[in-house]
């Protein structure tokens, strides 16, 4: 398994752009989309691995990310197949298409399902009209249970749905309604992101309407609390899951297991590098090269990304990863011992993990820990 | 070419910072064509950076002028520059016994300051001839008339003939140098008697060793002379005596009663060659030393720390640099919980602190971090021993302590009088006991306190400036100690006692102050993972207390698409921010921390 590579296919395209969203995104259209294809399966057919190829070839994961992956429905067959003609896709491959609601999505759903997708992750966000339209999305609480039917019914039944916390307004009762929306949709997967306010984003300007930390903090500890209670266990900061059902690709971030991003703005770990492709489509035609992300693949990074996972940091596997990988986790486990007795992380034998409060935290405790 | 005493003329020029000491220093070398117009920058004979910068005179100069009067009689001028500053006060003094005059330099638009009075008492006091010179006369807001009458008010000397100038525009230069020559007395002195030479400054040069200056008071030294510095008993040989020109020095065959000048003699140590010692000749040598030496002691101290732990033997050695050409610096190794290695400083006064502080900074480009300042508190102890503390470490077991005392001041605090009402205020806050005022002019008044000095120490004339718009100067002595109702106030950080940030306090202060301390250390210590505690203690009793809350949210939600830079640049950040943090206990504090409990009236 572990020999396997996840590929991430970034689809750069919104309709509008959401207020808080600082991703890759330009408006679409026919020709641009089918332009966009070729050069996919252009970069995908001729993706080198300089020889030192995943082992096997094979890739276990495949993500359709945004933008809005959902726009790209005619050509999903397409690039998979290509996909499927560079790398050696199992039968059990997890194939996910992230969706926004507020369209139609039966035909986008019913030709994902065709070309193998068998995963979609629903941008619900929230099931109150005041905050969705804070965040200026286009879809209501009716167009987010649309989709998921949708989904559910062209065969897809692995379903996620995101939701946002720290909305202006929100409450925990209105946080409560929207967890309960989308328990009753019968999904097996949830992503609880806390709202930034990102510089480049429209967002930014009215950032001081954002809630303050502490009722975020609370916000998060609630939903953390009360997906737990519902089965819905959390396995990353912001990753709830019914058991097994957790995303085998965004894992694949977390362990530091090897991933190869196509298209503009997408981020690749392959070969012990990390690189990325300019967030420009014009380059992305042009046929750019790729940018190294620096220095990577120690044992910082490791913890940093391992610590964000419920399981946390094992021993075992620094001692599998780094030479002195053993005695770098006991040091850290030393320094973790204060933040243990404060309730924010959990250390046992051979195991280093953050608490819920723990995550609320994580940039100040790697501050601590490294 | 070698002058008669009654063509000799030695002086020094008194004013008040911003007045116009140097500028007129400036025109004085230029008018007697002592620089070379191509070598004329100016304040040129104070040549620090900081000097140049703060407008003010930090170490005692010597220049030697050539001047030849209408009549054509030449003259040799010596113009001692002497530090302005109270913290200097000794160094002045010796500078003005090694004169027989001075020139009182008084800006037109402003009148009389508290330094300048001080220091013109003290010229009077040695039997200086004063010349009054009324500065600034060009600019639009001069009024001579008003600034002459007050000269003879305040000071009593006549200012009929007192040249009326303008330094900056080189007006009347000439009437300044004529005065000199005129009215201050030639020096006298046997160059027959046994030598007798007053130090009045030394420096550290990198080839001759201490570079000592004096004045001749008696006998005469040249090159060859075996001396004998009178009050440390250490002999040197004289390589090199000369005068100081104004650029350049100038080696000669020997000086006489009268003359000042400059000697080197293989002196390693400018402590072998204080200010106030008397020179004189290992053969033959004088019976009694010139009068007026004394050790000057430390008034001020702090500790200074580096910011980063790592620069301890970079800090030694640039205060060991420094001490080079300061022998009043005083420091020893300290070590503090908090603040780690470093070292306990001893300072003439708080300018003289401030100063060591940026020279630290600016010329040796060290971070530092400074407790708060602190005086020499006396404790009569039950066992009958006098302790006496200069670090409120040390503060003894107040179980033990019969009395306390502590230095006070004669304060002088000079402004207009509209902020009368001001000044009794803030001195009232400092504790200060009111002796007198008197009118110095229309609209100006001399307010006379006595304050104690960890009051002043502590942001004073901060606190004087802002509550008088910087009008207000202000001038102090120390008069003495006095029994005073002091305790320790501890601060702790999450139960532990934070040792650099104790301080010794008047009784009735504690409280405010504590409240204070508690409050700026709650604004500058960033929210920790766990909530800190501050608590402000007199011995084991809690009487301030604040809390730093927990951080509740730093995390970054979204880690997406792989892209795990923006993770990697937030850690750098923090790592950057935790180089600038003192880990004390289980909290980190910044530096600035440090820094905002020294300035409590902000």
């Amino acid at each position: 398994m572990s020999e396997c590579v996840g590929i991430y296919i970034h689809i750069p395209f919104c309709v509008r752009k959401c207020g808080y969203c600082d991703f890759y995104s330009v408006s679409p259209n026919a020709d641009l989309l089918s332009r966009y294809k070729n050069a996919l399966l252009r970069e995908i057919a001729n993706f080198s691995d300089g020889g030192v190829s995943a082992k096997s070839g094979v890739a276990d994961t495949l993500y359709f990310g945004g933008g809005t992956p959902s726009l790209f429905g005619e050509y999903l067959a397409e690039v998979t197949a290509a996909v499927r003609g560079r790398f050696c896709l199992p039968e059990n491959a997890e194939i996910t298409l992230e969706a926004n609601p507020g369209v139609n999505l039966n035909p986008v759903f019913e030709a994902a399902a065709s070309a193998g997708v068998n995963r979609v992750s629903v941008g619900v966000q929230s099931a109150h009209p005041g905050e969705l339209d804070f965040l200026s999305r286009a879809h209501s609480r009716n167009g987010a249970q649309a989709a998921v039917l949708a989904a559910r019914a062209s065969g897809i039944h692995n379903l996620s749905a995101d939701v946002m916390l720290g909305i202006p307004g929100q409450t925990e009762e209105t946080l409560r309604q929207t967890l309960d929306f989308c328990l009753g949709l019968d999904i097996c997967h949830l992503s609880a992101y806390i709202l930034k306010a990102e510089p480049s984003t429209p967002l930014y300007a009215r950032r001081h309407s954002l809630p303050s930390g502490d009722e975020t903090a609370e916000l998060y500890l609630f939903a953390c609390e009360y997906l737990e209670c519902r089965g819905l266990n959390q396995y990353e900061i912001s990753n709830f899951a019914r058991p097994g059902s957790e995303c085998r690709h965004n894992l694949k971030y977390w362990r530091c297991r090897e991933y190869i991003g196509f298209g503009p703005a997408a981020h690749s770990f392959f070969a012990g590098e990390r690189f990325n492709n300019i967030p420009s489509l014009d380059a992305y035609f042009s046929g750019a090269p790729r940018r190294s992300d620096g220095v990577c693949g120690g044992f910082e990074e490791f913890t940093v990304l391992a610590l964000r996972l419920t399981r946390g940091l094992c021993k075992t596997e620094c001692e599998r990863r780094f030479p002195d990988g053993g005695e770098r986790f006991e040091r850290l486990a030393r320094k973790a011992e204060p933040l243990a007795e404060t309730g924010l992380v959990v250390l046992e034998e051979g195991r280093i993990a953050l608490t819920p409060r723990g995550f609320l935290v994580q940039n100040a405790v790697l501050g601590r820990l490294l | 070419m070698e002058y008669p005493q009654s063509n000799i003329r030695n002086f020094c020029i008194i004013a008040h910072i911003d007045h116009g000491k140097s500028t007129l220093a400036d025109r004085l070398l230029e008018v007697t064509q002592s620089v070379a117009d191509r070598d004329m920058e100016e304040q040129l004979l104070d040549s620090m950076d900081l000097e140049r910068e703060r407008g003010i005179t930090i170490k005692a100069h010597a220049v030697t002028l050539y001047y030849k009067d209408v009549d054509g009689r030449e003259y040799e001028l010596n113009l001692i520059d002497t530090p302005g500053h109270v913290d200097f006060n000794y160094e002045v003094s010796r500078s003005l016994a090694a004169c027989e005059g001075a020139v009182l330099v008084v800006d037109a638009t402003q009148g009389i300051e508290a330094q300048t009075l001080a220091n013109t008492y003290l010229a009077v006091d040695h039997g200086l001839e004063i010349i009054p010179v009324i500065n600034k006369i060009d600019l639009p807001s001069a009024d001579p008339e008003r600034v002459a009458e007050e000269i003879e008010d305040i000071i009593g000397i006549p200012t009929a003939g007192a040249p009326r100038v303008s330094a900056k525009s080189g007006v009347n230069i000439e009437q300044v140098l004529r005065a000199v020559v005129t009215q201050i007395p030639a020096p006298s002195g046997d160059a027959g008697a046994p030598l007798k030479a007053l130090v009045f400054d030394s420096y550290y040069d990198a080839y001759k060793g201490v570079v000592v200056l004096f004045r001749v008071m008696e006998g005469k030294i040249a090159p060859g002379l075996r001396i004998r510095m009178m009050a440390t008993g250490a002999e040197y040989d004289v390589l090199e005596v000369g005068r100081r020109g104004a650029v350049s020095i100038e080696p000669c065959g020997g000086l006489t009663a009268g003359e000042v000048g400059y000697l080197a003699a293989s002196i390693k140590n400018v402590a072998d060659a204080r200010v106030g010692d008397t020179i004189t000749a290992a053969q033959n040598p004088a019976n009694r030393p010139l009068p007026g030496y004394r050790k000057v002691n430390s008034v001020v101290f702090c500790g200074i720390y580096p910011a980063d732990g790592a620069k301890y033997p970079e800090m030694r050695e640039a205060l060991e640099k420094l001490q080079l050409s300061d022998a009043s610096l005083l420091f020893e190794p300290e070590t503090s919980q908090a603040l780690g290695f470093g070292f306990r400083c001893g300072f003439l006064g708080l300018l003289h602190m401030e100063i060591i502080e940026e020279r630290l900074e600016r010329e040796y480009n060290l971070d530092i971090i400074t407790t708060a300042p602190s005086v020499v508190y006396r404790f009569n102890m039950t066992s009958g021993q006098t302790l006496e503390v200069d670090n409120p470490t040390n503060y003894p077991d107040p179980a033990h302590i019969v009395t306390a005392e502590e230095p006070v001041c004669d304060v002088h605090i000079f402004s207009p009088s509209e902020y009368v009402g001001n000044i009794m205020e803030l001195a009232q806050e400092r504790r200060g006991v009111f002796r007198d005022m008197q009118y110095t002019g229309k609209e100006r008044v001399d307010i006379h306190y006595t304050l104690p000095l960890n009051e002043i120490v502590y942001d004073f004339f901060d606190a004087l400036k802002s509550r008088t718009k910087g009008y207000a100067s202000y001038d102090y002595e120390l008069k003495g100690y006095e029994k005073s109702n002091l305790v320790k106030l501890d601060v702790l950080l999450n139960g532990d006692i934070v040792d650099a940030l104790s301080f010794v306090v008047h009784n009735d202060k504690a409280y405010p102050r504590a409240r204070r301390i508690a409050e700026k250390l709650k604004d500058n210590i960033p929210r920790q993972l766990f909530e800190v505690p501050i608590q402000v203690a007199v011995g084991g009793k809690v009487i301030a207390r604040e809390t730093v809350k927990a951080v509740r949210k730093d995390v970054l939600a979204k880690c997406y698409g792989g892209d795990i830079t923006r993770k990697k640049k937030l850690l750098e950040k923090q790592k950057e921010g935790k180089k600038k943090m003192r880990q004390i206990g289980s909290v980190e504090v910044p530096q600035e921390a440090f820094m905002a409990v020294l300035k409590l009236d902000e």
